[in-house]
């Protein structure tokens, strides 16, 4: 087992239809714990794959340096770096059965037929795929198809295990399945993970330590509770938490010492350390976001602050319910906001949106944490 | 009624199909049905045997010589030949029961080679001269157009053989002769300069017997009346010789034209489908130096007739001195662009995860050639197997030009184009010879006709 | 090593034998092939090596071969001969495609069966026609006999088919037109099921008759595929010479006289570049097999216009 750095490494393209180049990865500065389980996550096309691609050795390095454990790796071979991928639609060989897929990488490295046998057994005992191991891929099932891939990458035991977007091949309930057994078999091999995905909830779920990308560079890094508590900017805000993070434009105004955020008939107090940090940018326009778990539908509002609003559309999901209202009379702009169980509101009803101050966050327009 | 229309409309179909199909196939089956018939029998419009009752026939038999067989004198008359007129020593080479060539030579009279064979059963004979045991040379006097073999026949035909030949016995100045035909019902025979019928009496094994006195130059005449069995009527249309014959032709290697034709083909189609995945796979997965620009080149030499190239690969050819080897017949065609694209195309769909998940396991390049490429790709390799195969089994203008006459890498197409010998003439054992180059590629097309139906449309439809 | 010369390393490997196969035997006799027809061979040429000793003739080979009126008989013969096959063999393809477009029984059997002609020996086969259309006692003298065409004895056709100036070319047409027609067969037949179904239905919808289906969906639909059929066929005109050698035994058919001149009446260009070939005028055949290419251009380039016109 062993750790993963990324020194500032970069990869550009070579656009050959547009003829220019594309930065596909930015500045990437990035340790890797022994053992940890670390998650890319970002949009399509933010460069998580591209990253990956480059610790597998699958796409070129084109500056900085990479290492796995403590060798540099930019010129080494896939095959010489010891590790192992998960593909998102499996990449498992059509023409090989399950026993043959699993046991390939070791055949290629000459290892002896009953090695391999014993190795293939014990592999596909962890992943129950026991029944299966005389089937061809296409007789399996995508979840099966994506146990073997796992049970493909596991057999070798390498230092590190590349996942890249596994499950978004795969149906609702299995995917839910699936990340549960990955989960489990992140303790029981007490391995280093990679894994990409473009699903937050996947990584929220199953990482120690999340990267957030966009644009080919590292908007934050940390746990998933620190993204989801704390986001650098207004990106990791929005991208992090479901449902996304209520954002909107206002401007910052200081009337009789007390700072609020205006837009329109919007006009929210602030309070504390964050009012003392904005109150240096009064007058400016800035970005603020609230999640919906901080805004509360009530029918007494009592003495918190809150906005009175007429509640649009009620989602009840049982044992919470989301409530949607328009923020500013803009129709398109809708806001989300939370309650455990059934709303005290009925639909189409005013409403008192309680708003916990507390965790406003607010951005710049360049979208960094002001407060 | 609705129902009555359909089916008298797919009546017309079914019908108008069978006709199509039929004159589509006309050429096999009539090969096949000519390289099955008893010689001299290709042109005659008879395929199902019919059981005749011979009757009332009044065939001339041959003339009965003083010895009771037939002859036929041999002549050679130098004089004829300008070409050769020292020649020291001629021979008659051919095929004559019974005639040695070196106890009984050709006797030169100062004029004319010649010799008289006698004994001979009627039949159909050929023979050549030979002057100083090199060169055919052809009877000018039989054949003047002819390219050497000549050819006579003795009456009667091989029938009347079977009935007369070896029971006719000369005793003295009488005529014996035993028949044997059981089953005949009236058999009358006389001869010519008698007009009296020859009494016959039936022994008891069947067998008719009688005699007669006769003078030399005679004829004998006979009639007679006798059902046939349909096995002999079908043996006297059909054989299965003529097979025997080209195999065991004596001046036609046949067993070795059919060795060249399966290398050429198998070697070519091969070694083309090593070289074209090898390529297509350069092409689908990897990115070179002039990668594009190739591309372009060969897809350009695509365009350009095969024909075109002819006249300078044979002077390669023969600058590399491959005429009449297997390297001159396989090799040039061994660049099939097509089979290149066919190739490219089928492996670019190939996802290219599979090439990323066979690199992570630790595959060298030669091993995901090994694993991935050629057991993804089979069977459209089989297909351009397929395609190559039968398009260099029947490669004739190539093969015929990269073969001298002589050469012993001839193909059987080839060496059925250049076909001089015995048989030459008899359509019969030609076609015998061609069912051994059509049934082969015919037999395979059928067991294997997906693969061909998938190649050829996927190179037209992808235009 | 960097990656990217690791993977030109790597491709090169692979496309070596196939690329050296290509230039020595496709890339370089293109331009081979345009010094041997600057040449001619001499009485000293060497027999066995005729290449390495021949003498630089300039344009002579060109001029010799485009003044002598052989060739234009020839390219006219192989025009006709095009106008013989290449038609009737579309309509033929596209006939039996159409008859074999429906759920029949036994569908597969006549698919099989017209196209198995097409994998044959064409050398062979055309042997076969020999016989076929031989002078009296050829299988198609004694059929016409049967249904009382010609005289009660003789041959139908003086000298057969072939033996006639006349009707040697056709004759040979009709050979390959039998031959071939299975192939465009299969072409046409993948593209008439690859139409969609629902097509047909919203003609059927519209009250469009079997004609009307057939002349305004199927034809505009397999326009491309008689495109191919119409080029492919024109190279193989031009290049047409094993049906030629083997069905006029390597004499190019009986004498006709065109003009006054004494010329073979199934002379195709393809044939006639043999017997350049075949005589030793190497030089020659070279030329011819560049005259032959840009007669191939031209003839392509006005079928592309002509059946698509607006194609850019």
């Amino acid at each position: 087992m062993a750790g993963v750095r990324f020194e500032n490494v970069g990869k550009i393209y070579y656009d050959k239809e547009k003829k220019t180049e594309v930065a596909a990865v930015r500045n990437f500065d990035l340790a890797i714990q022994d053992k940890e389980f670390v998650v890319f996550v970002g949009p399509s096309g933010c460069g998580k794959t591209t990253s990956l691609r480059m610790i597998a050795g699958l796409e070129e390095i084109t500056s900085g340096k990479l290492y796995i454990g403590e060798q540099i790796v930019n010129d080494v071979l896939p095959k010489d770096r010891d590790i192992a991928m998960v593909f998102q639609n499996y990449a498992l060989y059509p023409h090989l059965t399950v026993r043959e897929n699993m046991g390939f990488s070791l055949k290629l490295r000459g290892i002896p037929k009953a090695e391999i046998a014993q190795k293939v057994l014990h592999v596909a005992g962890i992943l129950r795929l026991n029944d299966y191991l005389d089937r061809l891929p296409k007789q399996l099932s995508g979840g099966q198809c994506q146990r073997v891939a796992i049970g493909r990458a596991i057999i070798r035991e390498p230092r590190v295990f590349l996942f890249d977007e596994p499950l978004s091949n795969l149906d609702a309930k299995m995917r839910v399945d699936m990340r549960v057994e990955l989960a489990k078999l992140h303790k029981q091999l007490n391995a280093t993970i990679v894994y990409v995905t473009h699903d937050q909830i996947e990584a929220m779920t199953l990482a120690d330590r999340i990267v957030v990308m966009n644009n080919g560079s590292i908007q934050q890094v940390g746990t998933p509770l620190d993204l989801y508590n704390h986001p650098t900017n207004a990106f990791v805000g929005r991208f992090i938490g479901s449902p996304a993070m209520n954002q909107m434009k206002a401007q910052v105004v200081v009337e009789a010492n007390v700072v609020y955020l205006v837009a329109k008939d919007v006009k929210i107090p602030m309070n504390g350390q964050k009012a003392n940090i904005l109150r240096q940018h009064a007058n400016e326009t800035v970005l603020f976001g609230i999640r919906p778990h901080d805004l509360i539908p009530s029918r007494e509002p009592g003495n918190r602050f809150a906005l009175m609003r007429l509640l649009d559309v009620i989602e009840p999901i049982g044992n919470e319910s989301f409530a949607y209202f328009s923020i500013n009379g803009e129709e398109e702009k809708m806001w989300v906001a939370h309650c455990e169980g059934a709303s005290p509101v009925a639909e189409g009803e005013q409403a008192a949106i309680v708003v916990n101050l507390e965790n406003i966050h607010v951005f710049s327009l360049d979208e960094t944490l002001l407060a | 009624m609705d129902k009555c229309k359909r089916l008298a409309l797919s009546s017309a179909l079914y019908l108008a199909l069978f006709m199509g199909a039929m004159i589509v196939l006309l050429p096999i089956f009539w090969m096949v049905i000519t390289a099955c018939k008893q010689p001299g029998k290709a042109f005659e419009f008879k395929f199902w045997p019919k059981p005749t009752v011979l009757q009332g026939a009044c065939l001339p038999l041959a003339t009965v010589p003083q010895d009771g067989s037939a002859a036929f004198t041999l002549e050679y008359d130098p004089a004829l030949y300008p070409k050769m007129p020292f020649a020291r020593q001629v021979t008659a080479a051919g095929e004559f029961n019974g005639w040695d060539k070196t106890k009984t030579p050709l006797q030169f009279d100062g004029q004319v080679w010649r010799i008289t064979l006698t004994q001979l059963k009627p039949l159909k004979y050929e023979y050549k001269f030979v002057v100083n045991d090199t060169n055919w040379t052809p009877d000018r006097a039989r054949d003047p157009e002819g390219d050497g073999n000549s050819v006579i026949v003795l009456q009667p035909g091989e029938n009347a053989n079977k009935v007369l030949a070896d029971q006719t016995k000369l005793v003295g100045n009488r005529l014996q002769f035993q028949i044997n035909r059981p089953q005949a019902k009236i058999l009358q025979i006389r001869l010519a300069s008698q007009k009296d019928v020859i009494p016959l009496t039936q022994d008891a094994k069947g067998i008719w017997c009688g005699e007669a006195e006769i003078k030399p130059e005679d004829k004998l005449e006979y009639s007679i009346e006798q059902p046939q069995t349909f096995s002999e009527a079908w043996h006297e249309l059909y054989t299965l010789n003529n097979f025997k014959k080209i195999i065991a032709a004596p001046d036609f290697p046949f067993g070795r034209f059919f060795f060249n034709s399966l290398i050429v083909a198998s070697l070519s189609g091969l070694l083309t489908v090593i070289l074209c995945t090898m390529a297509g796979y350069a092409f689908a997965k990897k990115d070179f130096f002039l990668k594009g620009t190739l591309f372009m080149i060969l897809m350009s030499t695509m365009m350009i007739p095969g024909m075109i190239f002819m006249v300078p690969q044979y002077a390669i050819v023969t600058n590399l001195d491959w005429i009449n080897t297997y390297m001159g017949m396989i090799v040039p065609h061994l660049a099939n662009i097509f089979g290149l694209f066919l190739l490219r195309q089928h492996i670019s769909i190939i996802p290219h995860s599979l090439f990323e998940a066979a690199i992570i396991d630790g595959a060298s390049e030669w091993q995901i050639f090994r694993y991935i490429v050629i057991p993804q790709s089979f069977p459209i390799m089989v297909t351009l197997f397929l395609m190559t195969f039968v398009s260099q089994w029947g490669n004739f203008l190539w093969q015929l030009i990269v073969n001298t006459p002589d050469s012993d890498c001839r193909t059987l197409p080839v060496g059925l184009a250049l076909f001089k010998g015995q048989y030459a003439q008899d359509w019969e054992v030609i076609m015998a010879g061609s069912c051994f180059s059509i049934l082969p590629i015919a037999f395979l097309f059928l067991i294997a006709q997906r693969y061909f139906i998938e190649g050829m449309t996927k190179g037209a439809i992808k235009e | 090593m960097t990656k990217g010369m690791r993977e030109n390393l790597v491709s090169y490997t692979f496309l070596a034998p196939f690329l050296l196969v290509f230039v020595i035997f496709l890339a370089y006799p293109v331009f081979y092939s345009a010094w041997i027809s600057l040449h001619k061979t001499t009485i000293y040429t060497s027999w066995y090596y005729p290449f390495s000793e021949m003498k630089f003739a300039g344009f002579e080979n060109y001029t010799s071969l485009l003044l002598d009126f052989e060739l234009w008989w020839s390219f006219f013969l192989t025009i006709c001969y095009g106008f013989l096959t290449i038609p009737t063999g579309i309509f033929l393809s596209l006939l039996l495609a159409v008859l074999l477009d429906n759920k029949l029984k036994g569908k597969s059997f006549f698919r099989s069966a017209f196209f198995l002609p097409n994998v044959l020996d064409l050398f062979v086969v055309g042997v076969i026609w020999i016989l076929i259309f031989a002078p009296e006692f050829g299988l198609l003298d004694i059929l016409l006999k049967k249904i009382g065409l010609g005289a009660e004895s003789g041959p139908v056709f003086e000298k057969g088919l072939l033996g006639n100036a006349w009707t040697c070319l056709p004759a040979i047409a009709v050979a390959m037109v039998l031959k071939g027609a299975g192939f465009g067969m299969i072409l046409f037949l993948t593209a008439i099921q690859n139409i969609s179904q629902s097509v047909y239905e919203a003609a059927d919808i519209d009250g469009a008759g079997w004609w009307h289906k057939f002349r305004h969906i199927t034809i505009p639909l397999v326009k491309p595929i008689i495109l191919f059929m119409v080029i492919t066929g024109t190279i193989s005109c031009l290049t047409a010479f094993t049906e030629v050698y083997a069905m006029t035994i390597n004499t190019g058919g009986p004498t006709a006289n065109p003009f006054g001149h004494s010329l073979r009446a199934a002379n195709l260009l393809g044939y006639h570049l043999y017997r350049n070939f075949q005589d030793a005028y190497y030089g020659k055949a070279a030329a011819l097999s560049f005259i032959i290419l840009a007669f191939a251009s031209l003839i392509s380039w006005i079928n592309i216009r002509i059946i698509q016109p607006r194609r850019k």
